[in-house]
């Protein structure tokens, strides 16, 4: 059959099985085939294999064991693992809610005051995105220290009562580690957002001046709605830095103390490549996978454009 | 339509090459070398060192190279938390590096996959055993699935010794009128009382990292049954530290110190480094850390450093400290078996007593000849008198893989007041029991 359509085919006469449009199908199939390759290879593969290891109780060398759904069930029982992915939800409010609230704000009196001194702003706000995560966390660490700048400026304003190691203590380390999250993230969705407030016709701006809106009025009826792409952009970005969080983490206080800092991300290496089981590693990961998969689902849903 | 077809083709071909994937069904365990020889070849031969500290593996390939010229010896460093994720991957590769820094966290799947080489037949013919003090050799030892150390084959050799004891900076103790070093416990702590009443923070407290848990550790071999330890340690069934009650008051000890304000507040938050500058630059009197900071703290505080092994309850009892050698393993792919356990025979000969010492550590054998001075000379002598008296300890991290982040958490919990000495013990021994199933 597949000889008798080569040989039609050299022959020059289209085979009735053969026709064009499905050739044009064809050759379509085969101009995406290297970029399905990488994508299957480096992105689809290892996460089907990340998978497959979930269902395993495996050192990453030796063979493994089969033991179905307990690695997924021990991270809703695990009071360790759980409290992980706990962690990562209260970091979603300092890396994505305060960073957006705060980069909206800064984007309207910014955007109010007109381009003068702009870029200058911008720089200064952005700048946290550029140093690496590493030397933010240690130099955090050196702030929040018991004798670091913080205590040591609440100190000199007679505020000494307030002074505390902030990174050592389980009440307050992961707020710390938050705002840390805040700092780095506000300059990003400040950025988008003035970028994207640019883009808005300032005719819509001046005719609600003209009809008397005062610029709060004008920030909310105007730059808000037309944010919208920024703002759903935004959020996805941070919320992910927060739930994938790592590094900050490791730097500043490894998962302490007592665990009270504890994120998936710093778990899954700990699972993985200290403790010897890959399986636990997989099963976390897979569901910080659909964590964050939720989590922008529902980001994007609410910034929807209304039809 | 057609194209669900193609996208269940795909899932289909997928899920086959999962099910011939990678969780590397065991590799063949090493045939047994009966043709061992403590002659090596006069061909030029290149061995391969895969390690993460250094010193002391330069001066020691130094030595060796310098009496075998025709062998040359390629070292790959790595730094730590590396090291611990590649060495699997680097010892089942085709191209596996000839000589490993042992490290037991990872070496708990390497030595069941049979990819370090028993070295037994090589102790024996070097006879090693004779030479080296068998506390160094507890923890490189196993039975073949790596689950109880202490017993079974001989998996590496120590190539220098690192210790744990009380440094300190006699320029801070002799101002709070501390005169000599402690001979018992009791008078340790009032000597550490005296420097806190002369208005400076006595401990360094690092319990972001390591430090932490080692004061305990320290406390615990002193307080505590050593034999009961290393049965932890080594992982023999049924052994436990809940009866033997040293081990929380250890505990108590730190916590007490913690309350009475002996170490930097917000200790939990102190990294390793953060401590070490504190130490070196004065703010603190005493640190309890291992012999591998010896030239930072020197280097910084000259002679003004002093070492001590932390004494025992009772004054003139046999001295014990937690240490271990830099532990070395010839690969099972190695196709100079012969030349890299001469390098290992090298190593704990007295032919790199000089090399080591100079490098900071303590040599396994000891050289008359060799000479050590200021801080270097007080360890090695504390080195001898533990060799001599109970024994070398092994790292208590060392007794599950995840028990280095039970510790410190457990330590931090000490500190914070949220633990009770009995539930940091508690908390190992859960730890180790959830390993030991």
């Amino acid at each position: 059959m597949s000889t008798s359509t080569t040989r039609s085919e050299r022959g020059g006469r289209p085979s009735r099985s053969l026709r064009p449009g499905r050739r044009r199908l064809l050759r379509g199939y085969l101009y995406v085939v290297p970029a399905a390759a990488v994508y299957l290879g480096f992105s689809l593969w290892p996460a089907l294999n990340t998978l497959y290891y979930s269902f395993l109780e495996w050192d990453g060398l030796n063979a493994g064991v089969w033991v179905g759904l307990d690695n997924i069930i021990a991270v809703f029982t695990d009071p360790l693992l759980l409290g992980s992915v706990l962690h990562s939800l209260v970091l979603v409010a300092f890396f994505a809610v305060l960073p957006i609230l705060i980069g909206l704000i800064l984007t309207g009196l910014l955007m109010g005051r007109g381009t003068r001194g702009m870029t200058t702003f911008r720089v200064i706000y952005f700048l946290p995105q550029v140093v690496p995560l590493v030397a933010v966390g240690v130099t955090w660490r050196w702030i929040y220290a018991e004798d670091g700048i913080l205590n040591t400026a609440l100190r000199a304003v007679g505020l000494g009562s307030w002074a505390q190691p902030w990174l050592a203590q389980n009440e307050t380390a992961l707020i710390a580690i938050g705002l840390i999250g805040t700092w780095c993230m506000t300059g990003l969705c400040m950025m988008l957002f003035i970028s994207g407030a640019q883009k808005i016709d300032s005719s819509l701006d001046e005719a609600a001046a003209m009809d008397g809106a005062g610029p709060v009025r004008r920030f909310r009826a105007v730059t808000l709605p037309g944010l919208r792409g920024e703002i759903s952009i935004a959020a996805v970005i941070t919320t992910i830095a927060a739930l994938a969080s790592f590094d900050l983490v490791y730097v500043t206080t490894g998962g302490g103390p007592e665990n009270a800092t504890t994120v998936p991300g710093l778990l899954v290496y700990r699972l993985a490549f200290s403790y010897g089981d890959v399986g636990s590693a997989a099963a976390l990961a897979i569901i910080l996978t659909i964590l964050i998969l939720v989590f922008v689902g529902i980001i994007r849903r609410f910034t929807r454009e209304p039809e | 339509m057609r194209r669900s077809l193609i996208v269940t083709a795909g899932a289909v071909a997928s899920i086959a090459l999962l099910a011939g994937c990678g969780t590397g069904g065991a590799a063949p365990r090493p045939s047994s070398s009966s043709d061992i020889s403590t002659e090596i070849t006069d061909d030029p031969v290149t061995l391969t060192v895969s390690y993460v500290s250094d010193p002391p593996i330069t001066p020691l390939v130094e030595g060796f190279t310098e009496l075998h010229p025709n062998v040359t010896i390629e070292l790959v460093q790595t730094p730590f938390a590396d090291y611990q994720t590649s060495l699997k991957l680097a010892l089942a590769s085709d191209d596996a590096p000839d000589i490993v820094q042992y490290s037991p966290g990872p070496m708990r799947a390497i030595v069941p996959a049979g990819l370090v080489e028993p070295l037994d037949e090589y102790a024996e013919a070097y006879g090693w055993r004779d030479r080296v003090s068998p506390s160094l050799l507890g923890m490189l030892t196993s039975n073949e699935d790596a689950t109880q150390y202490g017993t079974g084959n001989l998996y590496a050799m120590p190539g220098a010794i690192q210790m744990i004891g009380v440094f300190y900076n006699a320029d801070l103790t002799e101002a709070a009128g501390i005169d000599g070093e402690p001979a018992t416990l009791a008078e340790f702590e009032e000597d550490v009382a005296a420097v806190a009443e002369s208005g400076v923070t006595p401990v360094a407290m690092p319990a972001l990292g390591v430090g932490g848990f080692q004061l305990w550790s320290a406390l615990s071999n002193v307080l505590a049954d050593v034999d009961v330890f290393n049965a932890w340690v080594y992982g023999e069934p049924d052994a436990t530290l809940l009866d033997d009650p040293g081990f929380t008051e250890a505990a108590a000890i730190l916590q007490e110190w913690g309350d009475k304000g002996y170490f930097t507040s917000g200790a939990a938050a102190v990294a390793d480094a953060d401590a070490i500058s504190a130490f070196t630059s004065g703010e603190n009197a005493y640190f309890v850390t291992g012999n591998w900071n010896t030239k930072v703290f020197s280097d910084a505080l000259g002679d003004d450093l002093g070492f001590f092994l932390l004494p025992a309850s009772a004054s003139g009892a046999a001295a014990v400290a937690t240490g271990s050698g830099f532990p070395y393993s010839i690969s099972s792919a190695s196709e100079n078996k012969d030349v890299a356990a001469a390098f290992l025979d090298f190593m704990v000969s007295e032919g790199a007593a000089q090399g080591v010492l100079d490098s900071g550590f303590v040599p396994v054998t000891p050289d008359a000849a060799a000479t050590a001075s200021g801080v270097s000379a007080t360890i090695q002598t504390g080195y001898e008198e533990v060799v001599a008296g109970e024994g070398i300890a092994p790292f208590a991290n060392w007794a599950t893989s995840s028990m280095l982040d039970t510790l410190t958490s457990g330590v931090q919990g000490l500190l914070s007041g949220n633990l009770t000495p009995e539930q940091f013990v508690e908390s190992l021994q859960a730890d180790w029991d959830a390993n030991h199933s």
